[in-house]
């Protein structure tokens, strides 16, 4: 028996989906991950579309990000605006989408990453999971707080697991850290060691906002405040798990690419300005971003450009030049030329 | 920077590199103009220069800071100097050498110094600067040959001696010198670059050098002019010369053909050009051989002639001189007292009034003042020929009378050579190719046979030997680089003391009385015979009747009432010699020759005009070699003794205007002397390394790549449009993952030819989106490009039509945006390829 509502055509409602979304196999697929957060940030984040880039890209290469920059340019929005993107299609694990911590010098670790609680009911110790079981995680002004916090944090980074009264629990694949730290204002801050800032894939130096940006961003504040974007389609974690594999899998890497990359490295260790050059561990992080770049740039395939592009970002905070040295991007652009030019000239050739 | 990158050691040794390169440069610039003070402070100016220059452009200077400090340091430098001479203190404090000397230091150095600085500095911060340091040293080495030019080597003296030594051309050296101190820079150029832009820029600056040399007339003897009147340099086949006696600047005669060469005031072959229309220009045109090599040179030429004529009257006249009153000494006695026993024994040296008749001065100091002088002075004195005495002889007159042609017709005004079969047959006409003898041969009475050989620097139109020549036998050239060609001569050449004349008829018994005539015809004027008998009325009635004491007292009288000078003009008069004679009395040789001759041909004495070249014996030296220079060109009267034949009787005027001749070079003489003889310069020394055959062969090869280099230059020049065109049209039919390389290769050539280019690591999106505003189709291109290359093993072949659309594009938009002239020069530019990569 069917039920007749006149001016109503139940059979053919646009809200009946009769197939899943499917599932995140090839390159169109990926580039369909990339394009919803791209449109969803930039409806939440205005005039940051290179930082937007970037944060994507961290994200789909399985790395974690440094953000540097002045307060009230945009940090928590835009990591907000990637948290409210994702849709968690796990439920049932502890494990929200998005979590913010705001670090500062009284903060335990414990209040990072959980800690075990005596019920008085059950006579039980039970484990009320911290901040850090999120998929996205913003670590505000995490040079604020003590190394001891720090450490706590970077094992979750590195490991994607925390332990806590020596208990390893494991945290979500999808475990994207977003911090901040303030480059001003260095009084009673903990600077990150540089093992430490070697767990992030990418430092991001932002700027001021270009003024017709701005312009934009304060037009736009009233439609922003209630809906940001908030009708267009998100990611769910799944897909951008198999987005990041689709990557890894699907986007060529040349050998000669991989040449340059290391040729790069290699000259960093090679320049008398550096006292240390770039890590093995940064070539082995730098290949997924360096192959989501190359996605979001439309191309199956690594180039020069992404190289050249994502050197500062990748190496600019793992390098430590001698004193008197006043720009690392200056040394790395020293470092980058011969090899870029060996693989530009490779396209000339036979 | 590329630069920032080099290991500490890399930029120790590139500097040293350069300041080498930038010493010799200093040292190229220096040799010309300063002494030992000056070059050492060059030299340390060169290597401060380059090192400061390299610390100022690695320090956080600004460029226009080290610019202003360098010109302060050398406007200080420049006051101190100044003074240094310009004030008492320091002259009093160091004596006045001393104070010299610190203003030279101050001056070179400080020159150099900051030269070198900002050159340096200046390619250190911008690197297409670099070009200009390689074209200052580049100029630096040109500037030798541009000093050295003509084949004159002057400086440095320890250089050229040195390979004058082991028989090495001094040039060549400077070359070689030169070429590597440059190449060197250009070396480190490339290395330190990479860049092909830099590559493509040296092309340019190896041509502008190559240039800049070939207008430098660098290897050789400075080619002689024509400096005087007697066609000595006149092309064989020319219908015989109709020169007045007088110089005759008549009208502007000096002539188109003449050209600038012959612009000189001595020079007489430009007028008579104007004159006849023919002789002038014959000499115009064998000077205009003579001086292709110099090319441009013209103006150089202009001068050097000029000079040299008047130079070449001086030598005739100073030797003319000398001789003339060597030879007259006897005669002198003879007029006086008519005793022969009385005679001295003719000696130039001992009373030779011309000033070239001492021994010759010591050489110039070797001041650097001196250079500009020096130079003339070796373009007057230019050799013409080389003779090398196989027997010993030592002429009565002293001097060598090396007769090319005479002058006995006279056809109204003045003596031209004779078209007469059975006049003047001792003669030799041409260049026979085997062994002549002459149709008439001297009286063997008084003469003496003398073997020589000559060796041609300079072509003319008839061999010359000494007076009496007999028979004519081409040899082998030595040294083709050199001579133009060699012959051996035999001559009987007068021995007989000329007091021992006295008393001999002249004349030739077997003459017909028309040929006897003909040697006597003269101006119908009756002056010349009232002067002549004046004149023979004078000496003593016994030998009044014996010609050869007319002759000899005529030709004293000549030499006592007439002055040398080589300014003197006559050819505007109707008769030139009795404008002279009866004039100012002012003339030079051809005047006195032809005043001789005309005097005694109004007394019976038969005679004529000998032309050619007068040595003085005294510049024979020691050795057997005898130097013939332009300036030696002369005319002389001659007389026919019987039993003796035609006998030399020069005038030597006792008073001369002009300024005094230049002495013999030596080493010049002996030089060309061993070339002429091929023979090694010293016979204790081993000989040349390379044997004679075989440096003429490489002479050889070197010169017929010299001739083939314009072809070679066109022909690369043809291959590198060929290059240009092949990569313009190969896209139309590429096919496959090829088609996307040539594509945009051909987009990157469009964008080269209007000087747009990858910079050197640069990616190839980057540079995409750099032209974004002149080209946007690019960007397809380079990433179909890039693609092909780097998206696996089996990438998917391009869209054709896409790509070549893509191409088309990129033409239209670049020529939309870019001027037409850019264009065009970009599509002339041969090497613009090479800016692709």
């Amino acid at each position: 028996m069917t039920m007749d509502t006149p001016g109503v055509d139940f059979e053919n409602s646009p809200h009946i989906t009769r197939t899943l979304a499917p599932p995140i196999t090839d390159l169109n697929g990926a580039w369909g991950v990339v394009e919803r957060f791209r449109n969803r940030i930039r409806m939440a984040v205005r005039g940051r579309d290179e930082v937007i880039e970037i944060a994507i890209c961290a994200l789909l290469a399985d790395g974690h990000v440094l953000l540097e920059d002045y307060p009230g340019s945009g940090k928590t929005t835009l990591a907000k605006a990637l948290g409210d993107c994702l849709v968690d299609d796990k439920p049932d694990d502890i494990i929200v989408t998005f979590r913010r911590i705001q670090f500062t010098p009284d903060l335990l670790p414990s209040d990072v990453t959980g800690t075990t609680i005596f019920d008085p009911n059950t006579h039980k110790f039970f484990f009320r999971s911290g901040p850090v079981f999120a998929h996205i995680v913003l670590a505000d002004e995490i040079n604020r707080t003590s190394p001891k916090v720090q450490s706590a944090m970077l094992e979750a980074m590195a490991e994607k697991q925390v332990t806590v009264d020596n208990r390893t629990r494991k945290l979500d694949e999808l475990f994207f850290v977003i911090a901040t730290q303030n480059p001003l204002d260095l009084a009673g801050t903990f600077p990150l060691p540089s093992a430490q800032l070697d767990r992030f894939l990418f430092k991001i130096k932002m700027t001021h906002v270009a003024r017709d940006a701005e312009l934009e961003i304060l037009a736009s504040a009233q439609a922003r405040k209630h809906n940001a974007g908030s009708d267009l389609p998100r990611v769910t974690r799944t897909e951008v798990c198999d987005a990041r594999r689709v990557i890894e899998t699907q986007v060529h890497v040349a050998p000669q690419v991989r040449e340059c990359l290391v040729d790069v490295a290699q000259n960093t260790r090679k320049d008398p300005r550096v006292l240390q050059g770039a890590s093995t561990r940064s070539l082995v992080l730098a290949m997924p971003a360096l192959q989501a770049r190359a996605l979001m740039n439309k191309r199956n395939y690594v180039s020069g450009e992404d190289i050249a592009s994502l050197s500062n970002l990748i190496f600019g905070h793992r390098l430590e030049v001698a004193p008197g040295v006043d720009s690392v991007d200056s040394v790395l652009r020293d470092c980058m030329r011969e090899p870029l030019e060996r693989l530009s000239r490779m396209a000339m050739q036979r | 920077m590329t630069v920032e990158k080099q290991s500490r050691a890399s930029i120790v040794v590139s500097t040293i590199v350069r300041a080498t390169a930038m010493c010799l440069g200093a040292l190229a610039l220096g040799w010309g103009v300063t002494l030992t003070e000056g070059l050492g402070a060059s030299v340390f100016g060169a290597i401060a220069g380059v090192i400061l220059g390299e610390v100022a452009a690695r320090s956080r200077l600004k460029t226009g800071a080290i610019i202003g400090g360098a010109v302060s340091v050398f406007a200080l430098c420049w006051l101190a100097s100044k003074f240094a001479t310009g004030f008492e203190l320091l002259p009093s404090a160091l004596g006045p050498s001393g104070a010299l000397t610190m203003a030279v230091l101050l001056r070179f150095g400080a020159l150099i110094f900051t030269g070198t600085l900002l050159l340096r500095a200046l390619a250190h911060r911008r690197q297409n600067l670099v070009v200009l340091e390689l074209a200052a040293l580049s100029a630096a080495v040109v500037t030798v040959f541009a000093t050295h030019r003509d084949g004159v080597l002057v400086r440095p003296l320890w250089l050229s001696d040195w390979a004058w030594s082991v028989g090495l051309e001094p040039v060549q050296v400077l070359l070689a010198v030169g070429v590597g101190s440059v190449t060197m820079l250009a070396l480190l150029l490339i290395v330190q670059n990479r860049g092909s832009r830099a590559l493509s820029a040296l092309v340019a600056l190896v041509a502008l050098g190559l240039l800049a040399i070939m207008t430098v007339n660098a290897v050789g003897l400075p080619a002689p002019t024509a400096e005087n009147d007697l066609g000595l340099l006149t092309p064989p086949g020319e219908p015989p010369r109709q020169m007045p006696p007088g110089d005759g600047e008549s009208s502007g005669g000096q002539g188109d053909d003449a050209g600038e060469s012959d612009g000189g005031q001595g020079q007489d072959g430009g007028s008579d050009d104007g004159g006849e229309g023919d002789g002038g220009g014959a000499d115009g045109g064998t000077d205009g051989g003579a001086d292709g090599g110099g090319a441009e040179a013209g103006s150089d030429a202009g001068d050097g002639g000029s000079s040299s004529g008047n130079d070449a009257g001086d030598g005739g006249a100073s030797s003319g001189n000398d001789a003339g009153d060597g030879a007259m000494d006897p005669s002198t006695g003879a007029s006086d007292g008519g005793e022969d026993a009385s005679i001295p024994p003719p000696s130039a040296a001992s009373d030779g009034g011309g000033e070239g008749g001492g021994p010759p001065p010591p050489m110039p100091p070797s001041e650097d003042l001196e250079n500009e002088r020096q130079q003339q002075q070796q373009q007057r004195s230019a050799p013409m020929a080389v003779v090398l005495f196989d027997d010993d002889y030592n002429p009565p007159s002293q001097a060598y009378y090396l007769r090319q042609v005479a002058h006995s017709h006279f056809n109204g005004t003045r003596l031209v050579p004779t078209t007469r079969q059975d006049a003047d047959r001792d003669i030799p006409q041409g260049y026979p190719t085997e062994p002549t003898f002459m149709p008439e041969r001297p009286p063997t009475f008084g003469r003496t046979v003398v073997h020589h050989t000559v060796a041609l620097i300079t072509e003319h139109n008839n061999p010359f030997g000494i007076e009496g020549m007999y028979r004519f036998e081409p040899t082998r050239n030595p040294n083709p680089s050199r001579f133009t060609r060699a012959y051996k001569v035999q001559s009987l050449a007068q021995t007989i003391e000329y007091r021992r004349l006295f008393g001999r008829r002249v004349g030739h018994p077997q003459w017909t009385p028309e040929l006897r005539q003909y040697y006597l015809q003269g101006p119908t004027d009756p002056r010349y015979r009232q002067l002549a008998d004046s004149i023979v009325n004078r000496i003593p009635v016994a030998r009044r009747n014996d010609p050869f004491s007319r002759a000899v007292a005529i030709k004293l009288w000549l030499d006592d009432n007439l002055i040398y000078t080589t300014r003197a003009r006559h050819a505007t008069a109707a008769d030139p010699t009795a404008d002279m004679l009866w004039g100012n009395k002012r003339g030079y040789c051809v005047h006195f020759a032809h005043a001789s001759v005309f005097l005694w041909r109004s007394v019976g004495i038969p005679s004529r005009i000998g032309n050619g070249y007068h040595v003085d014996a005294q510049n024979r030296g020691s050795s057997s070699t005898v130097i013939v220079r332009s300036g030696d060109g002369h005319a002389w009267p001659e007389v026919f003794v019987e039993g003796v034949g035609w006998v030399v009787l020069d005038v030597a005027a006792k008073r001369n205007e002009d300024p005094p001749g230049q002495p013999q070079d030596e080493d010049e003489r002996d030089r060309l002397g061993q070339m002429a003889r091929e023979q090694p310069s010293d016979p204790q020394e081993p000989p040349r390394r390379q044997p004679q055959a075989q440096r003429n062969r490489a002479q050889e090869m070197a010169r017929a790549a010299a001739k083939a280099f314009p072809w070679l230059l066109l022909l690369g020049l043809l291959a590198l449009y060929g290059v240009k065109l092949w990569r313009r049209l190969v896209p139309a039919f590429a096919k496959g993952p090829a088609l996307a390389r040539v594509a945009y290769r051909a987009a990157l050539d469009v964008l080269a030819e209007a000087g747009v280019a990858r910079e050197y690591g640069e990616t190839r999106e980057a540079f995409s989106k750099r032209v974004q505003e002149t080209a946007p189709s690019l960007a397809l291109l380079g990433l179909e490009a890039e693609r092909v290359k780097l998206s696996g093993p089996s990438p998917a072949d391009p869209n054709p039509d896409e790509i070549r659309g893509a191409l088309s594009g990129v033409r239209r938009e670049v020529a939309a945006s870019k001027k037409r002239w850019r264009r065009i020069l970009g599509l002339l530019h041969p090497t613009s390829f090479l800016d692709v990569d």
